[in-house]
This record gives C-alpha cells, structure tokens and sequence, in this order.
C-alpha cells in the first residue's frame, strides 16, 4: 500500500468497446523502404533491375493531381496519402471514428509467382517493423494483413506459416486477379494453411497491368469508370468457382472477405446460384448445399465502395433481402478518393444491422482484434 | 386469356448438307464448326429432350416448332433468333454463314405455309465484317417479318467502341433493335470469365451470360446512346436482374468520371428507357418470393424484361413458370407489351 501511495496519481487507461472495425485501410511504404526487406536475388534481379516511372492506366478522375487519394492525405511535405502512421491515426481513428484498421497494403503481382511471393513477404517484415511495433501502434489500433502470393501457393502457405500467431496480424491477404478462379485445387495449400490457423483470407483488387489485369472475356473497358464497375465481376466470377468448384466442401471453415468489390449484385447472384444448383445438380454432385447457403455460412463482403440509387428505400430493401447483417462488413477503403466515412456509411444501414456490419462481424472474423480498447482522448463519435 | 411472345426461339439448320447446300464456293468446301461446344457444352444435352426427334436438329422444323410452342404452349407470336457457327477468324466466312443462315430463316420459317405469319425473325450479322454486316442489313431490313438484328455475345472487343458505330447507326436507322446472344459454336473466343477458363458447366452457364455487363457500361461511357437516340439494344441471354446492382455503381461512379466523357452527359441509368432489353431466363431473378414484384419495379426493369423462352435449350423457360408474385400489369409487359412495343407488333396481335 506505501507504495503505491508514494507513486503519482495516474488514472487506469479506460477501456470502452469496439464500435468501428475498418476493413479496409492502405498503408504504404515510404520510398525506398522496401526493397530492404525483399530477398535477394529477387530483389537485383527484378525489382530494382531497371527504373520505371508511373504504370497507371484506368486513371480516377484528376489523376495527375490527387493520384486517386484523398487530397487531405498528403503528408505537410508532400509524402503519399498512407505513407505516416501518424497522420492516418488522426485522420481514421480520431478525425473520422474507426476503431480498428485492418490494414491492407497494395501490391500488384509480378508475372514470376516467385517474385511476387518476395515482394509479400517485404510487405509483412515492413508492416511488422512500421505500423505495429510499439513505438508506432502504442494505440493498439492497427491490424495488420499476412500478404500472400496465391499464384506461388506453397511460397503464400509459407508466408502465412510465418506469421500466423503474431499479436497483430487479423488475416490474410491475397490479390483478386491471379488466374484461374479460386475454386482450382491448386490453391488449396493457401486455404490449408489459413484455416489450420483459423485466419481468414480476404481477397483485394490489386489491378496489376498488361495480362495481369482481369482479363474481360468480351474486350477491354474504355475508362477508369466502366472498368471499375465491371471489376466487379471478377469478384462474382470467384464466388462462383469457389461455391461450384466445392471449395467450401473441402475446406469447411474456409472464411473469405471480398474486398471493395462492391456487393450489392450478390443479391441477384445468389438468387442465379441457388436456381443453376437446382437446374444443374447432377453434374455437380459434392456440391451439397444451395449456393446461398455457402454464401452467407463462407463469405464476407466489405461496404465501401457503398452504391446507392436514387431512392434510398431501395438499398434498404435490398439490404434485408441479402440479410446484409450476415454478409456485410464495414471498411472505409482511407486514403484513396473513394473513402467512405464511418459517420456517413452507417446512416445507410438499417438500424437492426448497424452493429453486426460496424462491428460484430469484424470482431467474429478477424483475429487479434479486440472486442474493448484503450479510450482516445477527442475521437470522433460514429453512433 | 393472356397474349404471348416469346422473344427467344433459336432455329438452325437441319444438318451440315443443309448448311452447305446454302452456300457458295469456295465457302461450302470450307471447315466449319458444328453448332454444339465441346468444353463449356451443357453435359446431358443443349437441348430439351422433348424438342428433340431422331433424325433431325432441335428447332430446325418449322412444323415442329410452331406446333410445340404456338399450339401446345399458348405462344402468339415468336420472334426467331438463328444461332450460327461461332465468331470465326475469317470474317468473309462468317458473313458467308450468316447470309446462308438469313435466306434459312425467311425462305424456311418466316415464310412458312402454316406458321409464317406467327414468325419475325432476327437476321445475323458478323460485328468483325462492317461491309459485310450493312450489306446483309440491306437485302433483309424491309422484309415485313424482319423485325430484328443479331449479334454474338462474344468479342474482342467492347460495342461501345467506334469501329462498330456504323453498324449501330444503320441498324438504328432501319428501325431494328439489335440482339446480342450468346453464339454457338466454336469460336476464336476469349475465356469465357475474368479469370480464365471455368472448371464446372454452372459456372460457365453463371457466368458467360454476365458478359452483356462488359458490353452495357462501355455502351453507355462512350456515349453510344446520345450517338444513336434510335438505338435499342436486347440483352438476350437472360441476367437482366444484375442490372440493378451495375446501375447502381454505374450511377455513384459516374458523376466523378464526368470529365473524362464529356460525350455522355446523362446519369448512366438515363441511358437505359427505350434504349435496353432483356429476354428473361430461366434462372432470373428471386423466384415465387413476394418481393418479386418490387424487385422487377426496380431500374424500370418491368419495361425492360420480355419473355422468352430459349426453344429448344435446355433452359427452355415455361411462361407458367413466372414469378407468381409479379402483378398482372407487370405479367403483361413481360409476356407481351414489351414485346409489342419495341418489335411494333401490336397490330399482328389484333384479332382478324
């Protein structure tokens, strides 16, 4: 008791729930940092081979100026929109609401499946060493994603082997755009590994360029406009392979999160799902469940990019009808120009659901986050 | 009693002999691909096994057909849709099948002794032969039961681009919406999804319908509707359900790129009344749920969706089958007055 009575009076940090899980946030490397952490010789003999500039194509709107950013996310001195720790904390957590940040860096793939799975791999040391070491996630409030190469499956389950376990690593993290679907046999070491771990694995659209885009069946999109709409059926394509492909019947707890593909067409896809399994059972016989059911019991689909109509009475019905408060996870995509903010995106919700997609379904997703955290002093209120 | 179209009925020609008897040298020597698919074929059969008779090809007896679906099915009037032999690397030989295919179609079926009157066909054009394509358009366009023009789902590339403008102008111009169905055949086709090859027929057949998505947006970011007011468009393979979604992103995605095409003003969705069409398919939509109705309000699709039927697939969807939910206002746009408007079939539907 002397003791404690000689030390100065410091009130116990106060622990208040978890409102906000963000599913998606994008942290990147400052430059120059990476290629450290990438090993050789992948990292002489492909990644600093040769100079290049921009690779953009499919530019958001006023590209050469906000580089599809939110133009407030640039560093004081000009550093990339997600490149300090400290400026997201205060524009996410504090300024905007969210709890947590699941972060999910960027990366296209590299062509050698090897050189990909090097280029994850830098992405994990870096994201260990500058977003949750103590010194920078003193807060506690960042998550971080275990990146993995899918088309180099035995290189990702290695890569996710390594990191499974660390105190701050949610999930896994793959690119969206490897060939072919999901559903292959091939990736099943991936999913192996994930579930042997009881991590989720969310998949992100990456873009990539040349061949490494998606491959539209029917030509290419003109503008950054119908090719991020259309993205969209790349996401729907991989539904389909994973639920006819059986993916669920052979990996049971297999948990998927489909990252800003938008999701409001899963509300007809599985209505098309459930009546081709009705039609086309035969040919398909390990296939035991309706589609939908695979859906809702396997899959997760993240708000942001939030698209609405004109008659807002229309999302809310849509939002029951695909029973969204089983599907629908929050993310705010910060710092790029589509951010979504927590205030804004749950008055679209119908109040029963608010807290399953604001929260609940994070925190039964994800691992490592937390259902209480330390209080911040002068966060914003969400609801 | 309830008027009916069915706006999709495939007819083919009865074999190979058939086919070549229809052509000219040198493309009756030529190789030609058959009409089924080996991978991505429907395992068990394309077609519904009662439309099928030994000795001859599913829908390619107008006496057949007209009987199975016009007496026995309660149809009025079927607008005819001929499938050809795949999007074929040499495009003088698939304007070649596609005239064959045409002079199949009227001589055979929309002037067919006992069924003719109850026929309009759709005549097929190649998209990769714009000579070709406008020529064909010209022998056929002022032929009274000539209501349509078809195109192959499949491309290289987008149809909102400009290489394919003069076709859609001529075709506008000639008062005719244009079709755009999946081909048959083996053809120089992409994969049929983004990524790649399907391992599974459902995936393929949930999948390769989608495309129409492709098609639609870049239509409608390169302006094709303001370049065409008098174009219509009929997605004929069914899928019009996930137009609601894709016009919903179309639309919160489309004020931002507003600088980039300048050339398409209107919300996205203003794009769609009068200008954009399905064929309902077998496995649209939610089904005998109460919510159906409200559902095909949404996007205006009550005026978009007509029925149809795929004859002689094996998805063959049965008017009885339509959601039951569905007012009947909305039961007759789709079984009928879409139809009648866009195909300006209202006066063969008076009673004699």
């Amino acid at each position: 008791m002397t003791t404690l009575e000689s030390r100065p009076r410091v009130p116990a940090p106060r622990k208040v729930p978890v409102r906000v899980v963000d599913s998606d946030v994008h942290p990147v490397p400052k430059p120059g940092v990476i290629a450290q952490y990438v090993p050789e010789p992948i990292r002489s003999r492909y990644l600093l081979s040769h100079p290049y500039g921009d690779t953009i194509n499919y530019d958001a709107p006023d590209y050469a100026h906000a580089k599809a950013m939110r133009v407030d996310a640039f560093t004081p001195d000009g550093g990339f929109p997600g490149s300090d720790p400290e400026l997201a904390f205060r524009q996410l957590i504090i300024e905007a609401g969210s709890d947590i940040g699941i972060l999910e860096p960027g990366g296209r793939s590299h062509f050698i499946p090897e050189v990909t799975s090097a280029y994850k791999h830098a992405m994990n040391v870096w994201q260990d060493k500058h977003w949750l070491d103590s010194a920078t996630n003193w807060h506690e409030r960042w998550r971080g994603s275990i990146c993995a190469g899918i088309e180099d499956p035995a290189g990702a389950a290695a890569e996710i082997e390594q990191w499974a376990g660390h105190p701050y690593m949610a999930q896994v993290l793959i690119n969206a755009e490897p060939r072919p679907a999901w559903g292959d046999p091939k990736y099943d070491p991936v999913w192996a590994a994930a579930v042997r771990h009881d991590l989720p694995v969310s998949c992100h659209l990456s873009r990539g360029y040349h061949e490494e885009l998606p491959m539209p069946p029917v030509g290419f999109p003109s503008y950054n406009h119908d090719f991020m709409v259309t993205y969209s059926l790349l996401a729907a394509n991989q539904v389909m392979s994973m639920v006819f492909d059986g993916l669920f019947e052979r990996f049971p707890t297999l948990r998927i999160v489909l990252v800003e593909h938008a999701f409001s067409w899963i509300l007809p896809l599985m209505w098309r799902l459930d009546a081709i399994y009705d039609a086309r059972r035969s040919d398909i016989p390990e296939i035991r469940r309706k589609p939908s059911e695979y859906i809702k019991d396997h899959i997760k689909f993240t708000t942001q990019p939030l698209d609405y109509p004109a008659d807002k009475l229309e999302l809310t019905r849509a939002f029951e009808w695909m029973e969204a408060d089983k599907i629908l996870m929050f993310s705010s995509d910060y710092p790029h120009w589509t951010f979504d903010d927590p205030r804004w995106l749950v008055k679209h919700l119908p109040e029963g659901m608010r807290d399953a997609v604001m929260h609940l379904n994070g925190i039964e997703t994800y691992a490592t986050v937390p259902t209480h955290v330390t209080a911040l002093d002068g966060k914003a209120f969400v609801y | 009693m309830s008027r009916i179209i069915d706006a999709s009925v495939h007819v083919f020609f009865k074999d190979n002999s058939d086919l070549r008897a229809h052509l000219r040298e040198p493309y009756s020597s030529r190789g030609i691909p058959d009409y089924e698919k080996d991978w991505y074929g429907a395992p068990g059969g394309e077609y519904v096994p009662w439309a099928r008779r030994p000795g001859t090809y599913p829908g390619s007896d107008p006496a057949f057909a007209g009987r199975q679906l016009l007496e026995e099915r309660g149809i009025d009037l079927a607008i005819l849709h001929p499938m050809t032999r795949g999007c074929l690397p040499d495009r003088h030989l698939a304007s070649a099948i596609a005239a064959a295919t045409n002079e199949m179609l009227v001589h055979r079926w929309l002037e067919h002794h006992t069924y003719g009157e109850r026929f309009r066909g759709t005549i097929r054009v190649c998209p990769d032969d714009i000579d070709g394509a406008l020529k064909e358009l010209r022998r056929w366009k002022d032929h009274p039961r000539v209501v349509q023009v078809g195109v192959p789902l499949q491309s290289h590339t987008l149809y909102g681009k400009p290489q394919f403008w003069p076709l859609w102008q001529a075709v506008a111009e000639a008062g005719l919406p244009v079709a755009v169905h999946i081909e048959a055949g083996t053809g120089i086709d992409h994969a049929p999804t983004p990524s790649g090859p399907p391992r599974t027929y459902a995936q393929y057949f949930s999948f390769m319908g989608l495309n129409y998505i492709y098609h639609l947006m870049n239509m409608i970011a390169e302006g094709v509707f303001e370049s065409f007011p008098d174009l219509k468009l009929v997605f004929a393979d069914g899928g019009g359900d996930l137009l609601t979604p894709f016009m919903w992103r179309m639309d919160t995605f489309g004020r931002p790129h507003l600088e980039q095409t300048p050339w398409a003003p209107a919300m996205p969705s203003a794009y769609l009344p009068g200008h954009v069409h399905f064929v309902h398919g077998k496995v649209d939509g939610p089904g005998h749920a109460e919510m159906a109705s409200q559902w095909l309000r949404m996007t205006g699709k009550e005026d978009m969706v007509m029925y149809g039927s795929s004859y002689p697939h094996w998805h063959f969807g049965d008017h009885a089958d339509l959601p039951s939910a569905w007012t009947d206002e909305q039961r007759d746009k789709v079984l009928f007055r879409n139809a009648a408007r866009l195909y300006r079939l209202e006066s063969a539907m008076l009673p004699a």
